[in-house]
């Protein structure tokens, strides 16, 4: 067993979205706020996150967790996103916090 | 509230990405084709020239029209590439289910067009990529 170290030392940041894949619910402009010890609430389905993907920070809702707990996202606004339709389902470790607020 | 309100205000904002990794819209499947087609006129064009006794201009236009060959069927293989790495999703699979197969082999027709100069093989070349840009234009509906 290896020790993991919080991602972060403070629970939340602040995001401003930039981009229309998480619309209606997420607009340009619009700021959230994220939990980034998302592990000690869990996440599910219909979640919204945001994860960092080739070095780029995105918000996405999670569409579905596969059994060996590997997420497919995806955005609200499928024609102006891309997520895991193009990049694939991605690691526990490439989510950077889960939105609790916005 | 108010007082959360604030303390949040201090917290720096970041932007986060809610993109697609270029505007929608801008794939285009015409540069796959104007490719492809320009692989077979070279095909054509180095077969017209003279065998026996070729000029030294003779053996200049070959050496360019194997460069242009070259380059464009590699500018084939790159755009039909695109098309699959980003543009083409899995619910475009689901409903052509024969893409997959159809991207492949038209890629390896790319590399054999390069290696080869066969006016049959550049002519399947225009076909598969006909029926990518089929699909392509079928999906955008």
């Amino acid at each position: 067993m290896s020790f993991r170290a919080p991602q972060k030392l403070f629970p939340f940041s602040r995001f401003t979205v930039s981009g229309n894949s998480m619309f209606p619910a997420l607009k340009p402009g619009q700021e959230v706020l994220v939990f980034n010890w998302w592990r000690l609430l869990g996440l599910r389905v219909g979640d919204i996150a945001v994860i960092k993907k080739n070095g780029k920070e995105l918000v996405k809702r999670i569409g579905q967790i596969s059994s060996d707990r590997r997420i497919f996202v995806i955005g609200d606004n499928q024609k102006f996103s891309t997520d895991s339709r193009t990049f694939g389902l991605i690691k526990e470790s490439e989510i950077l916090g889960k939105v609790i607020w916005y | 509230m108010k007082l959360l309100s604030r303390f949040l205000g201090l917290l720096p904002a970041r932007p986060v990405y809610a993109h697609c990794d270029i505007p929608c819209g801008i794939y285009d499947s015409h540069s796959a084709q104007l490719a492809a087609r320009t692989v077979l006129t070279m095909v054509q064009k180095i077969n017209e020239l003279l065998k026996n006794n070729a000029s030294v201009t003779d053996r200049n236009n070959f050496v360019r029209m194997v460069k242009v060959k070259e380059e464009h069927a590699e500018i084939c293989k790159r755009e039909i590439l695109i098309l699959w790495t980003d543009y083409f999703k899995s619910e475009h699979l689901e409903k052509f289910p024969n893409l997959h197969e159809l991207v492949w082999k038209t890629a390896k027709l790319c590399s054999e067009n390069k290696r080869l100069v066969d006016e049959g093989m550049a002519r399947e070349l225009i076909e598969a990529v006909d029926q990518i840009v089929n699909i392509f234009a079928e999906s955008k509906k």
